[in-house]
């Protein structure tokens, strides 16, 4: 029997071994071609789905902008342009929107994408069992309603909307849920879906759930002939795959990158950068994030329904100093919602509270504040929100406002957020590209999702601006907002997030970007130079 | 001993019981609606009310309880909240990447420790005895998560001699499956094997004092064969039941070195189920987890009298 045991547990060892070999299988196959070309990217988590605006979180996100394409797509600038569309055209009334298909755009099976597969996925994201995330955009419940899509002919097609919108481009361009142009196959039989058939530069090959998401060169793409810019224009897929790999720790990431098992690691805090940042095997590359870092006030809460306690809030915040300290020098102070990058970013967005602790005394004292406790929800899940609360929590208690910092973990904190349920937290609304679409993360009905701000005059100034185009009359309606604002202290509005891109030595053309995507096309490796010019 | 067996493997039915209710409820305590997770902060009350029905999570909480039961019971364990995958395929799959590391680690560290826990107690109090103990005590006091991040620095980072993320199976590729298994299998190893040292020189000194043993001496046996053939066989009992539990207790709660080596692991699976609230997989992996650490009890159990004829099941 003894000589039995050691032989056993051989086989328990093997057993182990054994199921998840069989799994290995079709990784395996893949993996066979000597030596291919491969970027590799860390993913913080692994992405949710690989079904556009489905079941998405932003790690999808950034895998699928390299696999679908949108009739139009954000520059680097953040403005619209086309992207699977080759023009498009706007009637005056901003109310029929006519796309034309570019030459050459091919689904991933090799098939022509022509206008009735942009009309068949419209017909899926509309059907309300698609769990289209966006669908409120375009069914009336958030702007105006799409009444009917057509075509004509192969390449063109049009959107009628029941009323003027001069936002229906960005909705289209909205990287969270893109309209996708896809391939029924996309699908299974019986509806279900099985994997993104797209236009993009890079087709959708492997996802190993939890470990890493595999695309490969699509070798028929037709690219535009306009330079590239944002995750528009010109797309070259230099390498034969980008392996997206899942590493949710942070040293583990740095460790990965230092020792060039990854290539890229992008949008980093500074601090989380900052000690391999003069390392030789790697390039750290920073860029101004449109990610807002605010201390949300609940404005339903009955201490802080007082407009007055929420003043004395905002003057006894030195703001300036907050965003110093709080970024590590790294970002300025802006106290408007829209990002500096922003067209709209005028003078008037620049003004902030005035930091006056007598002010903000006399404040409570007028609004009969008696020191009740108020409570500012946190994280340490990401550093920079504990931060905040922390800060906000010594430069408030100056003023004599009992605060507590009350720490929770990420899920947690989120789940109170979209529920309301706060006094004052420390958050970051994570990069919305135009300034409608920065405004409508804050402003909305508060009985649908009661984290907006629900004031009627703001949620009027907002449907209006998504009807014009001029954007003198749109500057004139977001200044508007922000005085408001400014005015009823529904957020406090600390600083746009630095972001760092850290990327091995051996990439070329790789550019990081305010959007904070990381954009794998028109990107090569040395070695790869050096082996052409050989 | 069959029937012993049998009974051991009944009583496993209301320890799951407990546990599936603790979890579920607890579970649903905790904050935060996978559901309004999953949808971000455009909020459309149709698609939640959809997500609601599809998850079964708009009926009372009894209700969705029993029916989970149910399904369990059927060894249908649901799919994912987040991923849509099957949740047993899943857990399974990482399973066995856990068990690899795990077994191996486990393994590696008793026999180290017993060979070295005899040895200190066969030289007690002198310099060998202290080097061993020195050396489990250090072992007992560093986080296996800390000597993974050391050994990434200086193996991975500055030697480039070993992988840092990712994970190839054994099977496929020897080698490089190996380099991927060292250092978390060595991390593990090293922190586990301070407790069964120590554990195996205690009761060692214990036996070496019992007659039998000046007996064997008094027969002119080796020291050897006086400590690794009569003394063990004694000292071992104690020794197999700790392994049962650190074992047991790996099996489930090696989150931070698979987080740390980013192995595609059954901790690291409950971690991030915990965060993104994927009720269904959590409750899977918990089963999961008491089920092996109330299987790997019950077979150390069934060893014992292949090292104690004494001992009656």
């Amino acid at each position: 029997m003894r000589v039995y045991l050691p032989l056993a547990i051989a086989a328990i060892c093997l057993a182990t071994l054994w199921p998840y070999e069989k799994t290995q299988e079709a990784e395996l196959k893949n993996n066979s071609p000597k030596d291919p070309l491969e970027i590799r990217v860390a993913l913080s988590d692994d992405i949710r789905s690989s079904q556009p605006g489905v079941n998405r979180n932003s790690f999808a996100d950034d895998v699928l902008a390299h696999v679908v394409e949108s009739l139009v797509a954000h520059r680097e600038d953040l403005s619209i342009a086309p992207m699977a569309a080759s023009h498009y055209e706007v009637s005056d009334d901003l109310k029929v929107y006519r796309f034309t298909l570019r030459d050459g755009l091919k689904f991933h099976n090799g098939e022509d994408a022509l206008a009735k597969h942009v009309k068949m996925n419209w017909e899926t994201i509309l059907d309300p069992i698609s769990g289209f995330q966006c669908l409120p955009f375009y069914n009336g419940k958030m702007g105006a309603k799409v009444i009917s899509v057509e075509t004509e002919g192969d390449r063109v097609v049009i959107f009628k909307l029941d009323r003027p919108s001069s936002v229906f481009l960005e909705k289209l361009a909205y990287i969270q849920c893109p309209v996708a142009i896809l391939h029924p196959d996309s699908w299974n039989q019986d509806g279900t879906w099985n994997a993104p058939i797209g236009t993009g530069p890079f087709k959708f090959s492997e996802w190993k759930k939890g470990r890493y998401v595999l695309l490969k060169k699509f070798l028929q793409y037709h690219p535009r002939s306009d330079s590239a810019s944002g995750l528009a224009g010109r797309k070259i897929a230099y390498v034969d795959q980008v392996r997206f790999e899942v590493i949710t720790d942070l040293m583990a990431t740095k460790a990965a990158l230092i020792s060039g098992q990854i290539d890229i690691a992008n949008s980093l805090a500074p601090i989380t950068a900052l000690e391999i940042r003069s390392n030789a095997r790697v390039k750290a590359m920073d860029k101004q994030g449109l990610a807002r870092r605010v201390i949300l006030i609940q404005t339903d809460d009955p201490i802080l329904s007082s407009l007055k306690v929420r003043q004395a809030i905002a003057h006894a915040l030195d703001l300036k100093t907050f965003a110093d300290v709080a970024s590590l020098g790294n970002a300025a102070h802006n106290p408007s919602t829209l990002p500096i990058h922003s067209q709209y970013h005028t003078d008037l967005h620049s003004k902030n509270y005035k930091f006056n602790l007598e002010k903000s005394k006399r404040l409570l004292r007028e609004a009969d504040y008696q020191g009740e406790k108020i409570i500012i929800k946190t994280t340490r899940g990401e550093q920079a929100f504990f931060d905040s609360a922390m800060i906000a929590e010594a430069m408030l208690k100056k003023a004599n406002i009992n605060v507590e910092v009350q720490v929770m973990e990420m899920a947690s904190l989120l789940g109170d957020y979209f529920e309301g349920n706060y006094q004052l937290m420390a958050f970051e609304y994570t990069p919305r590209f135009t300034a409608f679409m920065n405004y409508h993360t804050l402003i909305g009905d508060k009985s649908v999702t009661p984290s907006r701000w629900g004031d009627p005059l703001a949620n009027q100034l907002l449907i209006e601006a998504a009807t014009y185009s001029n954007p003198e009359k749109l500057q004139s309606i977001f200044d508007k907002i922000h005085t408001h604002m400014m005015d009823k202290v529904p957020i406090i509005n600390l600083y746009n997030a630095p972001i760092v891109d850290v990327i091995s030595n051996r990439l070329e053309g790789y550019e990081p970007w305010t959007g904070a995507k990381p954009r794998l096309w028109n990107v090569k490796i040395k070695e790869q130079n050096e082996t052409l010019r050989r | 001993m069959l029937s012993y067996f049998f009974k051991r493997l009944l009583m496993i039915i209301p320890t799951l019981f407990c546990i599936t209710i603790t979890v579920f409820i607890i579970m649903r305590m905790v904050p935060g609606d996978p559901v309004l997770l999953a949808m971000g902060d455009i909020k459309n009350p149709e698609l939640i009310e959809q997500m609601r029905e599809q998850l079964g999570l708009n009926k009372p909480i009894i209700i969705q309880y029993f029916h989970w039961l149910s399904r369990i019971i059927q060894l249908d364990f649901g799919h994912s909240i987040i991923t849509g995958e099957p949740v047993l395929s899943a857990m399974f799959e990482r399973f066995g990447v856990t068990a690899q590391v795990v077994i191996i680690s486990v393994l590696i560290a008793a026999v180290t420790a017993i060979i070295g826990g005899t040895l200190a107690a066969w030289q007690q109090n002198k310099a060998m005895d202290t080097a061993i103990v020195t050396f489990a005590v250090i072992c007992m006091s560093i986080p296996s998560f800390w000597l993974g991040i050391a050994f990434i620095l200086i193996f991975g980072v500055h030697l480039q001699w070993l992988p840092t993320v990712g994970y190839v199976s054994p099977l496929h590729n020897l080698t490089e499956g190996i380099q991927f298994l060292v250092m978390p299998i060595a991390a593990l190893a090293i922190a586990e094997m301070g407790g069964i040292l120590r554990m195996v020189r205690s009761t060692t000194i214990d036996v070496l004092r019992l007659e039998y043993i000046t007996h064997a001496r008094a027969k002119g046996i080796s020291e050897m064969t006086v400590l690794f053939r009569h003394a063990l066989k004694n000292t071992f009992i104690p020794t197999l039941t700790l392994l049962g539990l650190i074992m047991g207790s790996l099996l489930g709660g090696a989150a931070v070195v698979e987080t740390v080596f980013t192995l595609p692991g059954l901790g690291r699976l409950l971690v991030t189920s915990i965060y993104g609230r994927d009720y269904v997989m959590v409750q899977g992996i918990m089963i999961l987890i008491s089920t092996s650490y109330v299987l790997i009890n019950l077979l150390i159990d069934m060893l014992y009298p292949l090292f104690d004829p004494r001992v009656k099941l």
